[in-house]
C-alpha cells in the first residue's frame, strides 16, 4: 500500500490524480430521516462519516472459485434427486457496472429471499431463534422444505449474473404493523472496490405493495426507487422455461483513473 | 412502470441470459456499456435479518486454507447508543492484498448474541473494516489499526503517527480505531455505533 495523500480531501473533488469516488448525489440512498424506525434510532452513528482519501478502498477482494462456491439455482437446495421448491420459477439476470458503465467483473452476488408463501426458512443457529422470535413466529405462512432461500453467483468477464429461483411471497411488516412487505430479494454485492460495497433490495414491477412499504418508500427520489424495481423480459430461447426479470446494478465507480487524470491534464471533469 | 426501465442505459430487451445448472437455458446477454459518462447508482437498502441463511461460520477464519505467518485474532462487541450488544451485525474485514490460494484475504462474522464477533487472520498493520447492522441504511466503513503503544515512558505510538486518517483524527476519536494488544496475537477491538466513543466511520 502507497502512502496516503497527505492534503485534506472533500469528497468528491478530484484532489489528486490517484483516483477518487464521484460523490454520492443527494437522493440516492435512502433518507436517515426516513429510515429511523425499528432499532435504527440507537444505531444511526451521530458524527457524520470522516470524508478521508481511499488509500485502500480503491480495490477489494476477490473471490476465487476454490474459496467460495457458487448456487445460482435456489429452486434445487434439497438436491438434484428431490422436488424442486414450490413457486413461480424466475430467472434473474443482469449486469454490474459502475459508474462510468464499465462490468464489474469477479463481484460476489449473495441473494436471500422468503419462499412463494412469504416465509423466511427457519434460523439454522437455534441461538438466531432465541433473538429473533418475532422473525419466525410472527409469520403464519407455511415452510417450503425444499427451499431455503439463499443463493450465490459471480460476476463475468461482462459483469453479467444470473440465477434461478422462485418468486417470494409478500410478508407482514414486522416494522410497521398493518402493512406487508412487498416481494423482494435481497441482493449483496461484494467486490473489487471496497468502496463500492452495496446490500440492496430487489422488488417486481407492478406490485402495488412497493406504494406502502417503508424501506422503498424511504427513497426520495423516485428514479432511485425504480431502479431497484426488475423488469419483466421474455427470454427468447426458452419462454417456457421461467418467468425473466432483469435487475442491473450500478455501483460507485473511480472518478479517474491515473491514465485518464493525465489525458486531461490532471484535472478532475 | 411496466414498460422497461427506460433511462438509464439499458434498453427494454432482455437479449439475455443464462445458463444454468443441469438446464439447457441459453440466452445471449448484450453488452450494455453506456456511453453518457456517468450512471445513476444502485440505492442501498437495510440487510434485515436473513442474511445469515448465507452466514458460514468458517469464513471468520481466514487462515482457513493454510496460511503461513503470525497469527492475528481480532475479537469484540458491538454496540449501540445505549451501549447493548447489537446482536445482529454483519462484520467484514479484509486485507488490502490479493487473495492468494491459501489466503483469502477477506472474511466475514456475525455478531453473536452478546454482540461479539471473532476473526482469525494473518498478522497486519491495519485492516479495512464494513459494518452491516439490521435497520441502517447503508453499510458503515471503517478501519482497525494494529499499533504497538509504546512503552512505560508514554512514546506515542509511532505507526499511528505516519497514518494520514489516525493523524488528523482528535485523540479521542483516533482512539476508536486503535485495536487494544491482549497479547500473543489477540487484539481486541468494540465497534460503537452511536453514543459516547462512538467509532469512527469513514466516507470515500
Amino acid at each position: 500500500m502507497s502512502d496516503p495523500p497527505a492534503r485534506p480531501h472533500t469528497p468528491g473533488e478530484p484532489t489528486s490524480d490517484q483516483g477518487h469516488f464521484w460523490p454520492v448525489p443527494a437522493g440516492a440512498h435512502p433518507d436517515a430521516a426516513a429510515s429511523t424506525f425499528g432499532p435504527a434510532e440507537r444505531r444511526l452513528p451521530r458524527h457524520p462519516p470522516v470524508a478521508t482519501p481511499p488509500t485502500l478502498e480503491r480495490s477489494g477482494p476477490r473471490f476465487p472459485s476454490s474459496h467460495h462456491q457458487a448456487t445460482a439455482d435456489l429452486t434445487r437446495f434439497a438436491g438434484a434427486a428431490a422436488p424442486p421448491a414450490i413457486g413461480q420459477r424466475i430467472l434473474v439476470a443482469g449486469r454490474v457496472t459502475d459508474e462510468r458503465g464499465q462490468p464489474v467483473s469477479g463481484a460476489m452476488i449473495e441473494v436471500w429471499q422468503a419462499n412463494a408463501a412469504g416465509r423466511y426458512h427457519p434460523p439454522a443457529e437455534e441461538q438466531d431463534v432465541l433473538l429473533f422470535p418475532a422473525l419466525d413466529a410472527a409469520l403464519h405462512a407455511p415452510l417450503d422444505p425444499h427451499f431455503r432461500g439463499a443463493g450465490r453467483v459471480f460476476t463475468d468477464d461482462d459483469g453479467a449474473y444470473r440465477f434461478l429461483t422462485i418468486k417470494p411471497g409478500a410478508y407482514p411488516c414486522l416494522e410497521r404493523p398493518g402493512t406487508w412487505r412487498p416481494s423482494h430479494l435481497h441482493v449483496s454485492i461484494a467486490g473489487p472496490v471496497w468502496a463500492a460495497r452495496l446490500v440492496t433490495q430487489l422488488y417486481f414491477e407492478g406490485d402495488p405493495l412497493l406504494a406502502q412499504d417503508p424501506f422503498y418508500q424511504a427513497l426520495g427520489d423516485e428514479e432511485a426507487r425504480r431502479r431497484l424495481v426488475a423488469t419483466l423480459v421474455a427470454l427468447h430461447d426458452a419462454p417456457e422455461h421461467a418467468l425473466g426479470y432483469r435487475f442491473d446494478v450500478v455501483l460507485r465507480g473511480l472518478f479517474a483513473t491515473p491514465f485518464e487524470a493525465a489525458e486531461r491534464g490532471g484535472g478532475g471533469r | 412502470m411496466s414498460e422497461g426501465k427506460g433511462g438509464s442505459g439499458g434498453g427494454p430487451g432482455l437479449d439475455a441470459a443464462a445458463s444454468l445448472d443441469g438446464d439447457a437455458v441459453q440466452l445471449s446477454m448484450l453488452p450494455q456499456v453506456s456511453a453518457t459518462p456517468r450512471v445513476p447508482i444502485t440505492a442501498s437498502q437495510p440487510i434485515g435479518s436473513f442474511w445469515r441463511l448465507l452466514a458460514e461460520p468458517a469464513l471468520a477464519d481466514l487462515t482457513r486454507f493454510g496460511a503461513a505467518g503470525p497469527r492475528l485474532e481480532l475479537r469484540g462487541t458491538v454496540l449501540d447508543g445505549d451501549g447493548e450488544p447489537v446482536p445482529d451485525a454483519c462484520l467484514e474485514l479484509w486485507h488490502p492484498q490479493p487473495a492468494a490460494a491459501e489466503f483469502p484475504a477477506w472474511g466475514r462474522c456475525a455478531t453473536d448474541a452478546a454482540g461479539r464477533f471473532r476473526f482469525l487472520t494473518l498478522a497486519a498493520t491495519s485492516l479495512s473494516v464494513i459494518v452491516l447492522v439490521r435497520g441502517l441504511p447503508l453499510p458503515l466503513w471503517t478501519r482497525v489499526h494494529f499499533v504497538a503503544l509504546g512503552d512505560a515512558s508514554g512514546e506515542a505510538p509511532g505507526e499511528a503517527l505516519d497514518d494520514a486518517l489516525l493523524a488528523s483524527l482528535p485523540a479521542e476519536r483516533r482512539a476508536t480505531l486503535l485495536a487494544r494488544p491482549l497479547g500473543d496475537g489477540a487484539w481486541e477491538w468494540d465497534v460503537r455505533l452511536q453514543g459516547e466513543g462512538e467509532t469512527v466511520f469513514l466516507d470515500f
